[in-house]
């Protein structure tokens, strides 16, 4: 066989518990193995024990890996070091805390040259080039907080081609970034891999992702490799009966929800939102300027209705969701509620009426109460009348719970679970809007598929409207009736889903839709954007994506656009919209 | 019989409020779900279970030692002796009133100085009580100091014996609790104790110091100090600086910047100096009001509890920078941005979800703050501004002996004894402290 | 930067205001003049006259915060909080109680005092570092675990007993170095090894412990996984990357010390018999001298303000990532 790597019954154990239990694959030379899993699958702990960087508690129990013919778990510790950096390379998921902070970057590439190749100092240079980063000779005296996200994961894989390993290894590798950005880095792993002939074992639990990238995908549950086959098998007809559920689960392929109410009169009004924070600097501290988080925001949404806000991280969606609530206090703008305009005298009546879901199910919860005096607080903070007690068991009920729930803590519940519980606590007040702040980004696939089945439900029942802050183009395409784009603090498209989605016009729109890895592994007509989006302390002049637009003319460098209707309802904010 | 009245001083009185608030709280500790847990992995640690069980032994004697009289004088009806004494002097009453003229080393039964006899010949004079049971018989020490330690050896399995059996219902509430290493610790203890205590009964077991006093009483009476020390201190900063903590954390704005500007203030005068002047102001408003106290040991202690507030005034600034810090970070948690979102009021949020996230670290700086005050005291009383010096305590007992070591032939003995019960009774207190961390840091879990 | 610095300056000022105010209440307030020439007077000698001139001697005999009978400015000079209070603002502390100039005999003895705790200082940092890199590389071992129990029962050693210890031991069992004593210029050295040993060792169980803990914390981060996967060695690891960023909270723990060192060591200069600034300050407190305890207390607030700016700029050369604005 001319497999590059080939593994047997590898077997990995903390304690009592096996992570990976016997799993068995190979990789030929300069291919791409997609292993696919969901969290806590043991899908990176596979990936660390070929490493061998398992931490201290996890052992290998057994198995061999051959790398080339060679044994890697028999090796001693100093050959396996050679091996490493040099036979695979391996890079991360978070390519913000896997760089050492206080060395420049071009030291910690040098220093895995030094270890595998010879002439550091332009050979550094070159690998910056190979991964596309821009005045490479700069960023070699530069520190890793000065650079990007983006530009991070490069660096990361910069240091991992020094060494001209046969193998890369990457452990999600774009799984922190923006879609953008992880477009441009799959682009360039897949450039390198052709360039190089290096094989690829890829790690991830998105299937957009596999598809785009494997030649081979391996589905891992409960440390099992449940089904591998080749890409186009895999993605046509899955085998698993696991590998077809990950399917049914992604948000494009639920049954669409039920026809929803007709725009009516808004619930919602939000009227050129701005939350400015103050930068101080000097002596005196004056006001040297401003982080415009949101930079005059509109929306209008009407009852039993969703509006989704999308945007890239950074852009300010949050932080405007959160200042519609009064949780950030806004700068400027005017919002109403339900007719009536928000501000700090009629607090009250707002918190009744609007109320939110946050991202993290395990900060959102508070560790030291218990489920019924979380889900109670609102009730009690408000004034609302009745029996808490019994209201609680009939919130857990409608959330798909059990009332008997309510006596236990948090940590007892799974994070599908936990976004339940912080439903049920938002509709402890009966209001009649959520603000839901990327409810389903923490949570796998499947999970995420039960949440959003929970949510178009509850829509259904209670006449509930939704303003569904999310970065995920598919979510918005199962639960949104509306969808407005926001780049850097400003909405730049804003429509129905049909005309956002499938008749995008805004550039940044149409790259975003873009950039998002589908099943179907088709491209679809790509529009990639290069870098990254700017600071909004330091917003460009003219329309804010002008510097990244391919099509950028002299009247987009001079001032921001203004909207454009393009049909009832459908506005861009571009020069070149009508185009 | 004699008749006595009971007299509560300061510190007695604080002493016995927190182990009652401490029974409280670990009553209340047991029906929340975490710190059930986190009590669990204390039990369930050799070290743990050890440590404390030690540490337990300590407290007991400091508590016994918190339980103060006064005798009522012979012949009359409503005069009362101006000594104040406590249940481990009555305990101890041989040791207390047993002194000899000076020096004596452990189970000896001569001076250790030389003394001019009537006949003009120097000689080392027979102790007034060490070995005095022994009558002219000085041959049969050896075989005394054998007979009582065995005997005590035999009183101690004895008392251990009796322990473990008492203890069964324990073990069999709390089966999960490692009882092996703790009762295994208490029969080390009492080996130890047991011929000691026998051995007290005849002879000074770890000598007598400059003007005679036994050793082993000294020991045993400055533990009291040190406890005290150690735990008053944190209790009485406790309050002001969880409070200020978190209300310069939550509210922020200027209100944090006076709390910061109070802490910063207080922590740049360097601690032994701010100690120094302190004392020394209080010392001279105790001198100056003679008649605010009944006894001498009135005046002790307040100077006792004035070094414990000033102690807890210099240590205060660590922790309410360290829970304003932490203050800072769960504001921002997502939870109390949901309280928020419901209008819940600020005293709410900081009680429902900012103090019970932060109980933890209040917790185990008070459990390792413990045994750094315990070693401060001996240095601040060697320094002559820590505790009255006619307080017993491991300070005063050092700084008595300091020079004891350059005198020809050596005198050991109460530094050995100060050096032993000091480091059993820290190093206990730093091994419980790391269990207390590690099981109460949900970092850590 | 500079005007960060400028910044920080600015506001060391209420706090020394601050510092001032605590020492004149816990100075004049708590106790009136009076009591303190009782106090110094002793029982036998209080008589009305003795006290007031005990008092005008050292100018003690004026009002504390507003004298009305004087004229003009003085009215709010003439007082005990300018003579003795604000006039530290100008470093000027007057005399002692006993007569001497204090300015003076600070001078003098701030020489010996640094004589022994800069050696400390450094020698301690640098043992203590050592010995937890050692138990961090051996980490999980036998050696790790007996190292960490040797630090806990050396933290729980009171350090007056590694001084009455190392005494005996070095200079009346071994006869190494005088057991007390100074002389300066180089014949200092002699009288310092000891002291200095003393305090390195007494120190280096509970700091060993605690850097030993930071250095843990590093080693479970993500940057040296990445370091690993390179292929470098567990000494490449630990002294490329980890010590790089564990020195960063150990040095700035540090740094505010530095100022402070000025002071001296109260305990090891008083059993050393050094004569510096700590045992000038424990003469103090034995012989209640107000004035000398209280200028010490001010020069020591103002080091250690000092100390609080030297962290933050330290910060900015040893981590990248902070720039101050």
């Amino acid at each position: 066989m001319g497999d590059l790597l080939s593994v047997r019954d590898l077997a990995v154990g903390i304690g009592e518990a096996s992570p990976v239990d016997g799993i068995s694959f190979d990789i030929a030379a300069g291919e791409t193995f997609a292993l696919l899993g969901e969290s806590g699958c043991g899908k990176s702990m596979t990936a660390l024990a070929l490493m061998r960087l398992l931490p201290n508690v996890a052992r290998v129990q057994g198995g061999s890996v051959e790398l080339q013919g060679r044994d890697l778990l028999a090796l001693p510790e100093y050959e396996m070091r050679g091996v490493r950096g040099g036979g695979m390379a391996m890079i991360f998921q978070e390519p913000a805390t896997s760089l050492n902070p206080v060395v420049t970057v071009g030291r910690q590439i040098s220093e895995a040259l030094s270890l595998h190749a010879e002439n550091g100092g332009e050979r550094a240079l070159e690998l910056l080039s190979a991964v596309g980063i821009p005045d490479p000779r700069r960023r070699l005296d530069e520190y890793p907080f000065q650079l990007s996200g983006g530009m991070k994961q490069r660096i990361m894989i910069a240091m991992a081609l020094a060494g001209d390993p046969k193998l890369l290894i990457a452990d999600e590798p774009t799984t922190a970034l923006d879609v953008t950005i992880q477009a441009q880095v799959l682009d360039l792993l897949k450039e390198l891999q052709r360039s190089r002939g290096m094989a690829i074992l890829l790690i991830t639990h998105d299937l957009g992702v596999a598809a785009r990238m494997a030649d081979h995908v391996g589905v891992m549950r409960s440390g099992r490799l449940l089904e591998v086959a080749p890409r186009g098998r895999f993605f046509a007809a899955p085998a698993h009966e696991y590998s077809r559920a990950l399917f049914a689960a992604l948000p494009e392929n639920l049954p669409k929800p039920a026809a929803k109410p007709a725009p009516a009169a808004a619930l919602l009004d939000v009227q050129d939102l701005t939350v400015h924070f103050p930068i101080r600097r000097g002596l005196l501290q004056r006001q040297a300027g401003a982080v415009r988080a949101v930079d005059g925001v509109s929306l209008r949404l009407a009852p039993g209705r969703t509006l989704a806000l999308v945007g890239e991280s950074g852009c300010g969606k949050t932080t405007a969701g959160k200042a519609i609530l009064r949780l950030i206090q806004p700068t400027g703008g005017r919002v109403s509620l339900a007719g009536s305009p928000v501000d700090d005298a009629r607090i009250e009546r707002v918190r009744r009426t609007a109320q939110m879901v946050f991202q993290d199910p395990y900060g959102s919860l508070n560790p030291r109460l218990r489920i019924g005096p979380i889900i109670e607080e609102g009730m009690r903070a408000l004034g609302i009348a009745g029996d808490h007690a019994a209201r609680v068991g009939e919130l857990l009920e409608q959330v798909g719970l059990t009332p008997a729930m309510a006596g236990r803590y948090p940590h007892e519940f799974s994070g599908g679970q936990r976004q339940r519980i912080a439903i049920a606590r938002a509709l402890a007040v009966a209001p009649k809007l959520l603000i839901l702040d990327e409810p389903t980004s923490a949570l796998d696939v499947s999970v995420q598929a039960q949440i959003l089945k929970l949510l178009a439900e509850l829509q259904r029942h209670l006449g509930l409207a939704y303003l569904f802050i999310t970065h995920n183009i598919g979510v918005v395409d199962y639960i949104a009736d509306e969808v407005a784009v926001m780049y850097l603090g400003r909405i730049v498209e804003h429509g129905t889903t049909e005309q956002v989605l499938r008749g995008a016009r805004h550039p940044y729109t149409q790259a975003l839709l873009a950039a998002v890895p589908r099943i179907d592994g088709k491209a679809g007509e790509r529009l990639l954007v290069p870098g990254d989006p700017p600071s909004p302390s330091h917003p460009p002049a003219g329309c804010h994506f002008h510097p990244r637009c391919p099509r950028a003319t002299d009247v987009c460098r001079g001032e921001y656009p203004a909207a454009t209707e393009i049909e009832t309802r459908h506005f861009v904010h571009c020069w070149h919209a009508e185009r | 019989m004699m008749g006595f009245k009971f007299v509560l001083l300061g510190s007695d009185a604080l002493l016995f409020a927190l182990i009652a608030v401490a029974a409280v709280a670990l009553h209340w500790a047991r029906r929340q779900d975490h710190l059930r847990h986190a009590l669990a992995r204390v039990a369930a640690s050799g070290t743990g279970m050890a440590a404390g069980t030690l540490l337990a032994v300590f407290l007991l004697v400091a508590l016994v030692d918190s339980v103060h009289y006064r005798l009522r004088l012979e012949g009359a009806q409503d005069a009362y002796s101006v000594e104040v004494l406590s249940a481990l002097d009555a305990a101890l009453m041989p040791l207390k009133t047993h002194t000899e003229k000076t020096y004596s080393a452990p189970l000896a039964t001569h001076s250790f100085a030389k003394e001019m006899r009537e006949g003009g010949e120097w000689a080392y004079p027979r102790l007034k009580y060490g070995g005095a049971r022994l009558g002219d018989d000085l041959a049969a020490r050896p075989a005394d100091v054998a007979r009582s330690t065995v005997l005590g050896l035999a009183l101690g399995g004895a008392a251990w014996t009796i322990l473990w059996l008492a203890g069964v219902p324990l073990r069999r509430r709390w089966p999960k609790a490692a009882w092996k290493p703790a009762f295994g610790a208490l029969l080390g203890l009492l080996l130890a104790a047991g011929p000691i205590a026998a051995l007290a009964q005849g002879y000074h077991v770890f000598g007598t110091d400059k003007v005679g006093q036994d050793v082993l009483y000294l020991a045993l009476k400055s533990i009291r100090t040190g406890v005290m020390i150690g735990t008053l201190t944190t209790l009485i900063m406790l309050p002001a600086a969880v409070l200020l903590g978190i209300v310069a954390g939550y509210v922020g704005g200027w209100v944090d910047d006076a709390i910061q500007y109070l802490y910063t203030t207080l922590n740049s005068i360097p601690g032994v100096l701010l100690i120094a002047a302190a004392v020394l102001m209080m010392q001279v408003v105790i001198d100056t009001h003679p008649d605010w106290f009944a006894t001498a040991a009135g005046r002790a202690d307040a100077r006792l509890l004035a070094l414990c507030a000033i102690l807890g005034v210099t240590s205060w600034t660590g922790l309410c920078r360290l829970l304003r810090g932490e203050t800072l970070k769960l504001r921002e948690m997502e939870y109390v941005q949901a309280a928020r979102a419901f209008g819940v009021s600020r005293l709410s949020v900081m009680l429902r979800h900012i103090l019970p996230n932060l109980m933890h670290i209040v917790l185990i700086s008070l459990v390792m703050d413990f045994s750094g005050l315990v070693l401060a005291e001996a240095v601040l009383s060697y320094v002559g501004i820590g505790v009255d010096p006619n307080t017993i305590s491991f300070g005063t007992m050092i700084n008595a002996a300091r020079l004891e070591l350059a005198r020809e032939p050596m005198v050991w003995w109460s530094l050995a004894a100060a050096f032993s019960f000091m480091l059993v009774l820290v190093l206990a207190a730093n091994l419980f402290a790391d269990v207390v961390r590690d099981a109460f840091d949900p970092r850590a879990a | 930067m500079f005007a960060y610095i400028v910044r920080r300056l600015l506001y060391a000022i209420p706090i020394l205001i601050g510092v001032n105010l605590v020492t004149f209440a816990l100075f004049f307030v708590v106790n009136t003049p009076d009591d303190m020439a009782r106090m110094q007077l002793g029982v036998k000698r209080v008589t009305p006259e003795a006290i007031q001139k005990w008092k005008a001697e050292r100018g003690y005999d004026r009002p504390l915060l507003w004298n009305a009978a004087a004229p003009g400015i003085a009215k709010a000079t003439d007082t005990i909080f300018f003579a003795k209070s604000v006039r530290m603002f100008a470093f000027d502390f007057g005399r002692a109680d006993d007569g001497r100039d204090i300015a003076r005999e600070i001078r003098g003895r701030m020489g010996p005092s640094l004589a022994v705790a800069l050696p400390v200082f450094a020698l301690g940092l640098a043992a203590a570092i050592w010995f937890a890199l050692l138990l961090v590389y051996f980490r999980g071992t036998y050696l790790d675990a007996a190292g960490v129990v040797l630090c806990v029962a050396m933290m729980s050693i009171s350090g007056l007993f590694y001084i009455i210890g190392g005494q005996w031991l070095v200079s009346k069992i071994w006869h190494l170095v005088p057991i007390s004593g100074y002389a300066p210029g180089l014949d200092a050295a002699k009288f310092v090894i000891l002291p200095v040993l003393v305090s390195v060792v007494g120190g280096l169980g509970s700091s060993a412990r605690w850097y030993r803990t930071i250095f843990l914390e590093e080693i479970g981060k993500d940057y040296v996984r990445t370091a690993r996967a390179k292929g470098l060695n567990e000494r490449a690891v630990l002294f490329g990357h980890v010590l790089r960023n564990a020195l960063i909270p150990i040095l700035t723990g540090v740094v505010v010390l530095i100022p402070t060192l000025f002071m001296g060591s109260l305990v090891i200069e008083s059993f050393f018999g050094i004569p510096g600034l700590g045992s000038y300050t424990i003469d103090a407190i034995n012989a209640q001298d107000f004035a000398v305890v209280r200028s010490m207390v001010f020069i020591g607030s103002c080091l250690y303000i000092v100390g609080l700016l030297l962290t933050d700029v330290s910060y900015t050369v040893v981590d990248p990532r902070v720039r101050l604005g």
